[in-house]
């Protein structure tokens, strides 16, 4: 009886495969096709991104070691690139050092001398005439924005107007840091907010968190002539950023942490500009808050920025 | 007006101050400003260097050497034998020499600041003779809250170092900036405004983003 049944059995094994093996068959096909495509960005890495790259860690996270062979790797990069030998260092914060920097509207005269000395610094893309300084042409009378025009091309000054550079001012209080989803930017002991270009994923998140608009986004990577990229670069400040990424200025960290002045200060003609340390009440940026009448800007927002602006009698 | 006043007399109390403090900052350490009881003097601090607004310069004579390059003679070649027109308020008003200077300061006039008696020397207001080394502080007299701007960092161009502990500082004086025969800054043009937001650049962007996709 038992041999009976089972030539049925086998019977329908031979016809193939019944509906429950076909959807198994299906699925595991839709799941290849969805591994396939998930991975694929893997092998589009391989042409821009390394996989040491990839798998860099935050930059809280290296050890001094691993530091060290990140900025190696970035050097030869560089050279790859753009066929220029660079020096990217880690420049980290000082005790007892909090920058702040002051701008005398009175003075400045609108020449965009700062804003170029910042482009040529930070090794900003060439075509866009990128800079972190945007000086805008005011009418007197007071500070509307709406009224102001970054975009000015004749002499300055102008009898009617009066010039107001806008960077960032390194709030104590920074929205954009705080928007971060995945703390690619933070404020450092010094007060300076820095991005980790390897880390950040740019959402621009940041970008419209900040007042001022402050930070910029690589569109695509910065295009400068070999022999003009500057070599003295910092791996939170003026190394050739990636496409993709946000930037912004860092009080060019990688001169000023070492005593130097920023290089906007440097190319003011009128010495418009003072910077120095909030914590020393002997320095230049102290006598400017304790003797001046200093404002700061946007300053119902609460964002308390480390960057002052003020005028003479 | 009073506002004024004040600072007038702002400005002859800091002169006062700057007539020692500004002959002894020029060229020497941040170090001899400092007040003598601060712990920091332990501290090694580099050179503030104040460019010079000397030597008396050489005026131009209108001749040329058989190269080409213009002969200059020192002021007092001319001035030693010649008796100087006082007082001349404008280039205008001279028959012969320093014509086409362009003179707007104020209601000064020549004598105000050029000695007519040494010529290799400038003269305060108060009739003292005083190297073109220390012209700043003759700029002083009249320009005393700039001055003290000056003085504590504020007003001036700068290159070098924010910590002197670190490095050295370079500043201008008056003159590198401001032309004492006419000091308002001149107007000039920008450097060229930023290129981000003019739409044939995003375009050319947008292009570059698409090319990127498609490889």
């Amino acid at each position: 009886m038992s041999t009976d049944s089972k030539p049925p059995k086998h019977d329908s094994g031979k016809i193939g495969f019944d509906r429950r093996t076909a959807l198994k068959g299906g699925a595991a096909m839709l799941g290849m096709a969805a591994l396939a495509k998930a991975i694929a960005p893997i092998t589009e890495w391989t042409s821009d991104m390394s996989v040491d790259e990839f798998l860099q860690k935050h930059y809280k996270e290296l050890k001094p070691g691993e530091l060290q062979t990140v900025l190696a790797r970035l050097e030869r990069e560089a050279v790859e690139d753009h066929g220029v030998d660079v020096s990217i260092n880690d420049y980290r914060p000082k005790e007892g050092v909090k920058f702040g920097y002051a701008l005398n509207l009175s003075i400045c005269i609108g020449c965009r001398k700062c804003a170029e000395a910042c482009h040529i610094e930070n090794n900003h893309d060439r075509e866009t005439n990128q800079s972190y300084i945007r000086v805008f042409e005011m009418e007197k009378g007071g500070i509307d924005f709406e009224k102001g025009d970054a975009n000015y091309n004749h002499p300055v000054p102008q009898k009617d107007k009066f010039y107001m550079p806008v960077q960032c001012q390194q709030c104590e209080n920074p929205p954009c840091v705080h928007v971060c989803p995945v703390e690619a930017t933070w404020k450092e002991q010094d007060g300076i907010v820095v991005v980790d270009y390897n880390w950040c994923i740019g959402c621009r998140y940041c970008e419209a968190a900040c007042p001022y608009h402050a930070r910029r986004f690589n569109w695509k990577k910065p295009e400068i002539p070999s022999q003009d990229i500057n070599p003295d670069q910092g791996y939170l400040s003026n190394r050739v950023r990636p496409a993709g990424v946000m930037e912004k200025c860092t009080f060019c960290l990688h001169r000023t942490r070492k005593g130097k002045l920023p290089a906007c200060l440097e190319a003011c003609p009128t010495g418009a500009r003072v910077f120095g340390n909030l914590l020393d009440p002997e320095s230049e940026i102290r006598w400017v808050l304790e003797n001046k009448r200093v404002f700061v800007l946007k300053e119902e927002l609460g964002t308390k920025p480390q960057f002052f602006y003020f005028f003479d009698e | 007006m009073r506002r004024k006043t004040a600072f007038q007399i702002t400005g002859i109390v800091s002169l006062s101050l700057l007539t020692g403090v500004l002959s002894q900052a020029i060229g020497t350490s941040q170090q001899s400003t400092e007040p003598a009881n601060k712990p920091k003097e332990a501290i090694q601090r580099f050179p503030v260097h104040t460019r010079s607004p000397g030597p008396s310069p050489a005026i131009e004579t209108g001749f040329t050497t058989g190269s080409g390059e213009p002969v200059t003679a020192d002021c007092s070649t001319c001035h030693a034998t010649r008796t100087n027109a006082v007082p001349v308020r404008s280039a205008a008003e001279l028959e012969s020499f320093h014509l086409g200077l362009n003179f707007e300061h104020g209601q000064l006039v020549c004598a105000s600041c050029h000695d007519p008696g040494n010529n290799e020397e400038l003269r305060l207001a108060d009739g003292t003779h005083t190297p073109w080394a220390n012209a700043m502080q003759l700029c002083a007299q009249c320009h005393g809250p700039q001055a003290r701007d000056y003085e504590n960092g504020s007003h001036g161009g700068m290159t070098g170092y924010w910590d002197t502990t670190l490095g050295p500082r370079t500043r201008n004086s008056c003159v590198q900036c401001h032309d004492p025969h006419s000091p308002a800054f001149p107007q000039m043009y920008p450097a060229p405004p930023p290129r981000d937001r003019h739409i044939s650049i995003r375009s050319q962007n947008a292009s570059d983003h698409n090319e990127r996709h498609s490889e």
